[in-house]
């Protein structure tokens, strides 16, 4: 709202840090990585003056470092010869319990998507951002949304039936 | 089809937010403190610097490849600020090490070690094949590096291949230091055109060039990993 005083980074992080933290978790593999990145993204924040849209460049930080942080991990896994759950590592087992065989199916292929695909999985089922919205927290075309969400709409299925290796 | 698949989507999608609770966050009451994060608010002059030193490098480049292939180490490089920042955004595969005790161990590609430095100009990766050190860094004034660990993906080694032993201590005294434990003693840089030297704890590392992956050689039986973690990581 422009006739709305714009909180600040303490009042931001108060505010949203819990709901970027479960952002980021949908993006990486493990909590403490996500709260590893919304550190950061708040960490940036601190040294520059407040965008005009605080929380969309929040979600766009959280976007763009989690993509760092899993570029720079996918080689270490490509070399781990031990696949890595992206559903469940690192979660309590009590998390583990509660989480459904089917939810896990749905959370392992969504993390099997193209890096793209994914982001805009999560920021449209995840975050309920329209179209629009994922285009501008991702620095895309709208079109470019739409194309990535079609395609992904389409693999989900077969890699959701896919049995794990 | 795709109405149901949306739907389940989105179950899966909150089940897995609502695991994480701000009970179980470790900054759920305030932002993490970096030590020896510098304040860059005041560092105005940071970005025109960082042109003007990347102007010099391409700058240094052109006259490199201008002068012959036998010119390089003395035309550019060196050490201080400048010679770290140029840093950013390269990545170096571990060449040789000096050990404390004053003896040279190569390393060999197979090993998969070596160092990337983020284009941010903070931040930087070191491995040892799967083993592998995210760290924030800091530069002094004298140009040597503070590192601050972040985290390790760790992956044990049980063999007595020399080589990865020696590659494993050296980046963990770059990292960590010698002791195991972040000290943050500086690393002393020298930065040549295809050469790059880290001391610290008493190692010197001696890095060559990140090689393309198709030079590199075949998969050792005794590393921790078969190929570098910082191999793909400008791909």
């Amino acid at each position: 709202m422009p006739t709305e005083m714009q909180p600040g980074p303490a009042a931001l992080y108060a505010r949203h840090y819990l709901e970027l933290v479960r952002l980021a978790r949908q993006l990486v593999d493990d909590v403490e990585t996500a709260e590893d990145v919304v550190q950061d993204v708040f960490a940036a924040l601190a040294d520059k003056r407040l965008p005009d849209d605080p929380v969309r460049y929040l979600r766009r930080g959280v976007v763009n470092r989690s993509r760092s942080v899993l570029r720079r991990r996918r080689t270490v896994r490509a070399y781990a010869h031990r696949p890595v759950d992206p559903a469940g590592a690192a979660d309590p087992a009590d998390a583990e319990l509660l989480r459904s065989e089917e939810a896990r199916a749905v959370l392992a292929a969504v993390a099997a998507l193209p890096r793209r695909q994914r982001e805009v999985v999560v920021l449209r089922f995840y975050a309920d951002l329209s179209v629009a919205e994922a285009a501008a927290v991702l620095g895309i075309r709208a079109g470019a949304v739409t194309t990535s969400l079609r395609r992904a709409l389409a693999s989900l299925p077969a890699l959701i039936e896919r049995p794990s290796p | 089809m795709t109405v149901e698949l949306e739907a389940r989507l989105r179950d899966a999608l909150r089940l897995q937010a609502d695991e994480v609770t701000l009970a179980g966050l470790r900054f759920a009451d305030g932002p993490r403190v970096v030590p020896g994060r510098p304040a860059r608010r005041g560092l105005t002059w940071l970005a025109p610097a960082a042109i003007a030193v990347c102007v010099l490098a391409v700058a240094g480049v052109v006259a490199v490849i201008a002068a012959g292939p036998h010119s390089g180490r003395t035309s550019a490089g060196g050490s201080g600020p400048a010679a770290v920042a140029s840093l950013a955004g390269t990545g170096w595969r571990l060449d040789s090490v000096r050990k404390p005790d004053g003896s040279t161990v190569a390393i060999p590609a197979r090993v998969g070690a070596g160092v990337d430095f983020e284009r941010d100009h903070t931040r930087l990766g070191a491995g040892v094949g799967t083993s592998f050190t995210d760290a924030r860094y800091t530069v002094t004034d004298a140009g040597d590096l503070v590192v601050t660990p972040i985290g390790t993906t760790g992956s044990g080694y049980a063999g007595s291949d020399p080589a990865v032993l020696t590659a494993v201590d050296a980046m963990t005294a770059i990292t960590y230091g010698r002791s195991g434990q972040s000290s943050g003693q500086p690393v002393s840089v020298d930065v040549q055109p295809r050469l790059l030297r880290l001391s610290a704890d008493g190692y010197v590392l001696s890095f060559a060039d990140k090689l393309p992956l198709a030079t590199t050689s075949a998969p050792a039986t005794g590393a921790p990993g078969t190929s570098s973690p910082v191999a793909s990581l400008h791909t």
